[in-house]
């Protein structure tokens, strides 16, 4: 961890006091907890209320924000400490609401002030933030228009009472802020008063038809448009989860998931065959000082030895399964993968097994049967690119749909294999349209040789 | 216009025989040794010389022996100088400096020297100690009186107005102690040795400390555990200060220098109030001769110049909590201000308008004719930062310093003013430093 090397008659003033701080904090556990984070967002909480947008209670044009925190990039935490209403207008356009986080010097609590300098406050905290009597008293500031200066600290009485000095317009419901002590008659810059700045939270609304794009470090938290005059509520906080990869990669499609073949074997038992993998029959490695590119000279998969269109394989995993070791692969032109992380270990000597399969641990494939009333599921390693299903049938014709998910840190939802060319039951080329296809169980007669 | 005669750079000139050379008394020696070698008696009379005494005849006889008169004459006068060496300046300059004692080169009196000659060990045996910044006549211990300016008033050349403190920061004082001092701040921390009242302590403990003037009630009573000074007046003002020009505080008057930032800070409690009653704080300034300066002070906006910090009603202020207040006083050719309120956000603080300012005065009192009352503490006026000013004067100067040193120990504050010619601060610094202070002391002086 980077450190300020602290020794005697070394003279430490505001630079370097401030990157003591930096050091503790910027290259300090925020890079360590930066580092360990998977994603950043709303923080899901216990029951998953943090931010929630609903239906303000009793109103029918108005949301309500839930308190909570969710997390940026920066691991600034965004916080709003008290529910945070908005009247939605019915305009006809969609309103979309999105969390970034600022700043506020503002102190917690509401305080009322009277003539002669009392101040009383509700949920506040004076005792923490407010010094007075002849100990180096610092001085308020009230977010009023009428008592505009700011006012040294007499006495701090209790978390709810004190006395400020000078003469005041009596007021109620303010904010206040502490303005800090400073060397008497120095006059600091407005950016070094308020000392105590603590995180918030900005909503922010945005007005279209179509999903907005956000800026860096904002974050969805949900979407209002009136339906029939109604005021409906789409909750969008799980579009950026903090720690947690988002759901839209449920939408991941690996677009090489494909039937191969079926059978039929005895006992009206469907054999199934898939891939959802590439499999790599020759290739060519070019280490390089700042990267390293794999060839793929052979390939096996309903792609053939077509092109591969360019960044396909972004992010999906490289295995040898002959040794197991994988990289992940940054990009791809055509048949070209850049490989950073790969080095000479990763081909064997003498036979190699590469395969390129998405970054997910399993496959689950979903199998319905026209007259059976659930469908079956079966989970495979990701690392296997080729599998097998075993699907009892009845006679008759049934229709066959296949859909699959992948499954890792995340799951993805199910989806349709990909179109192509199988092999059907008598043999031929069949095209697999919208992921399922029919078959003819003719059931078998016997003849009985009498002799 | 001055002239610089060949004479000036003569050998003689520069020897230690300069100033008796062609002074009246050796001509006058001169004169009678040339008178007792000419006429007959003493030289045989075999060296001739004419019988009628003629000048013109005896020339070379008078050219030889008067070079011989003149010469016995320097040696005579050089001989009863060391004779009785304490009487001449020049001697005991360097009788006292080969002694290693310091003093002003430019500006010492023989008097001051034959003390110091007289006093050498004594002298010596009060460095280290306060002794070296006492100033003549300055009263210590249980009844002594100091005979001559302390060593270091001496070497600084410090005229009796001015400035000098000095303070050897309090442990609590210095670094990071809660509810006593910040790194970064840089204000003096309410450090008691820099206080120019005559009494230290947050208490009053006796009346006769301050001027205060004879109209109304000023007397020491306790309230909330302290001691306090309650001023009332039921026909016209009172208080601490003078009310009118006529009446003399010239002794309660403190030193100050225009050319650094002060404050004056006290606590006050409403004791009675009446619908009249007013608040006056302010500070007048004296010259060198303790003259009134009518434009001694001015605000910080440059829009009038007052002694003034206020002069409020009391009827805002509340009677069951001590308000603290402090006045400020930047020094001279500070850079304007707009927002310069005191820390009560009424009145003003106040700039040096007259860099004559030798002394001041606060004004804290009362002002009243239907009997309102005040009681005041912990009244105290003392340089407001470490340095000579906190606001950039109009040439952008700021010095102000904070005393957050880590591990340092024994810090040693001096404020001074170097009237001494023929040697630098960083000079006298070196000399104070090896010579002056305990050598267990980290010293800042800070030059105003």
């Amino acid at each position: 961890m980077s450190r300020i090397k602290i020794s005697p008659d070394l003279f430490l003033e505001v630079c370097e006091l401030n990157k003591l701080q930096s050091f503790m904090k910027e290259d300090g556990y925020l890079k360590i907890i930066g580092a360990m984070v998977k994603s950043f967002g709303v923080v899901r909480g216990v029951q998953n209320t943090y931010l929630k947008a609903s239906k303000k209670s009793g109103s029918l044009n108005s949301i309500t924000f839930n308190p909570g925190i969710a997390v940026n990039s920066k691991l600034n935490v965004i916080s709003l400490s008290d529910s945070f209403d908005v009247a939605i207008p019915e305009d006809g356009f969609k309103h979309w609401f999105a969390a970034q986080y600022k700043t506020t010097n503002l102190e917690v609590g509401s305080v009322s002030v009277t003539m002669n300098g009392s101040l009383t406050g509700v949920g506040t905290k004076f005792t923490e933030v407010l010094r007075g009597g002849d100990n180096f008293p610092n001085k308020v500031r009230l977010s009023s228009s009428l008592n505009v200066n700011d006012y040294e600290v007499l006495k701090v009485i209790s978390d709810t009472s004190a006395i400020l000095s000078g003469s005041f317009a009596p007021e109620g419901n303010l904010g206040y802020y502490a303005v800090g002590t400073f060397t008497p008659g120095v006059q600091p810059i407005n950016d070094n008063e308020l000392i105590y700045e603590y995180d918030s939270c900005d909503i922010i609304e945005l007005i279209s038809g179509v999903e907005p794009i956000l800026s860096e470090d904002q974050y969805f938290l949900a979407k209002t448009e009136y339906q029939n005059g109604v005021l409906s509520v789409s909750d969008l906080r799980s579009l950026a989860i903090f720690d947690r990869y988002a759901v839209p990669n449920s939408n991941v499609v690996n677009p090489i998931v494909s039937l191969l073949s079926v059978n039929l074997y005895p006992e009206h038992q469907l054999s199934v065959s898939i891939e959802h993998g590439y499999k790599i029959s020759s290739f060519s490695f070019f280490p390089l000082s700042t990267n390293n590119t794999f060839r793929i000279t052979g390939g096996c998969n309903f792609l053939g030895t077509g092109n591969i269109p360019d960044n396909l394989f972004k992010g999906w995993t490289l295995l040898n399964r002959s040794n197991m070791k994988r990289a992940v692969i940054t990009s791809n032109l055509n048949k070209d993968l850049s490989i950073p992380d790969m080095d000479d270990s990763f081909i064997a000597d003498l036979e190699n097994d590469f395969v390129i399969i998405p970054n997910f641990n399993e496959i689950e494939v979903e199998v319905s049967v026209s007259d059976q009333p659930c469908p079956m599921y079966f989970k495979m390693n990701i690392d296997n690119i080729y599998n097998r299903l075993s699907i009892p049938v009845n006679y008759g014709d049934s229709s066959i749909s296949l859909r699959y998910r992948l499954i890792g840190d995340y799951k993805t939802i199910l989806q349709k294999f990909c179109i192509s060319n199988f092999k059907n039951l008598i043999g031929d080329a069949e095209i697999l349209s919208d992921s399922s296809f029919d078959i003819t169980v003719n059931k078998i007669i016997t003849t009985r040789q009498y002799s | 216009m001055s002239t610089t005669k060949a004479d000036d750079f003569s050998v003689t000139n520069r020897s230690i025989f300069k100033n008796i050379l062609n002074d009246a008394l050796t001509e006058v020696v001169s004169s009678n040794l040339l008178k007792k070698l000419y006429f007959r008696g003493i030289i045989p009379r075999y060296i001739t010389r004419g019988d009628n005494r003629d000048e013109l005849v005896d020339s070379d006889y008078l050219s030889l022996f008067s070079s011989i008169a003149k010469f016995f004459a320097l040696i005579i006068r050089f001989s009863k100088r060391f004779e009785n060496f304490n009487t001449d300046l020049e001697l005991m300059k360097e009788n006292v400096r080969q002694n290693n004692l310091f003093f002003d080169e430019s500006n010492i009196t023989l008097e001051d020297l034959q003390y110091l000659s007289s006093h050498l060990y004594d002298e010596i045996r009060k460095r280290g100690t306060s002794l070296i910044f006492k100033s003549l006549g300055e009263k210590y211990g249980a009844s002594k009186i100091m005979p001559i300016d302390g060593e270091f008033r001496r070497l600084l050349n410090s005229k009796t107005n001015d400035e000098l403190l000095n303070s050897k920061l309090p442990k609590n004082k210095m670094g990071w102690c809660m509810g006593n001092s910040s790194p970064l701040y840089r204000g003096v921390n309410g450090i008691n040795s820099l206080n120019k009242t005559k009494e230290n302590s947050k208490d009053f403990s006796d009346t006769n400390n301050y001027f205060i003037s004879d109209f109304g009630y000023a007397d020491i009573v306790q309230v909330d555990d302290k001691m306090a000074l309650e001023i009332s007046s039921n026909e016209g003002k009172c208080g601490i200060g003078r009310t009118s020009n006529a009446e003399d505080a010239s002794e309660y008057m403190m030193k100050a220098s225009s050319s650094m930032d002060y404050e004056i800070t006290f606590s006050f409690k409403l004791m009675n109030l009446c619908t009249d009653s007013e608040l006056i704080f302010g500070v007048e300034g004296f010259d060198n001769l303790k003259n009134k300066l009518v434009d001694a002070f001015i605000t910080p906006n440059g829009d009038a110049i007052t002694d003034l910090f206020f002069e409020t009603s009391l009827t805002n202020f509340r009677n069951d909590v001590w308000y603290n207040v402090r006045g400020i006083v930047h020094c001279y050719s500070s850079k304007n201000a707009n927002n310069y309120t005191n820390n009560l956000n009424i009145g003003n603080n106040l700039y040096f308008n007259n860099q004559f300012v030798k002394f001041i005065s606060p004004v804290i009192q009362i002002k009243s004719n239907t009997g309102g009352a005040i009681c005041i503490w912990d009244y105290k006026v003392r340089p407001l930062v470490f340095g000579t000013n906190i606001l950039p004067l109009k040439n952008m100067d700021t010095n102000a310093k904070s005393d957050g040193f880590v591990q340092s120990y024994n810090l040693f504050y001096i404020y001074a003013k170097n009237n001494n010619k023929g040697m630098s601060n960083e000079q006298i610094t070196f000399l104070a430093n090896k010579y002056l202070l305990p050598y267990n002391l980290n010293n800042i002086t800070i030059y105003i």
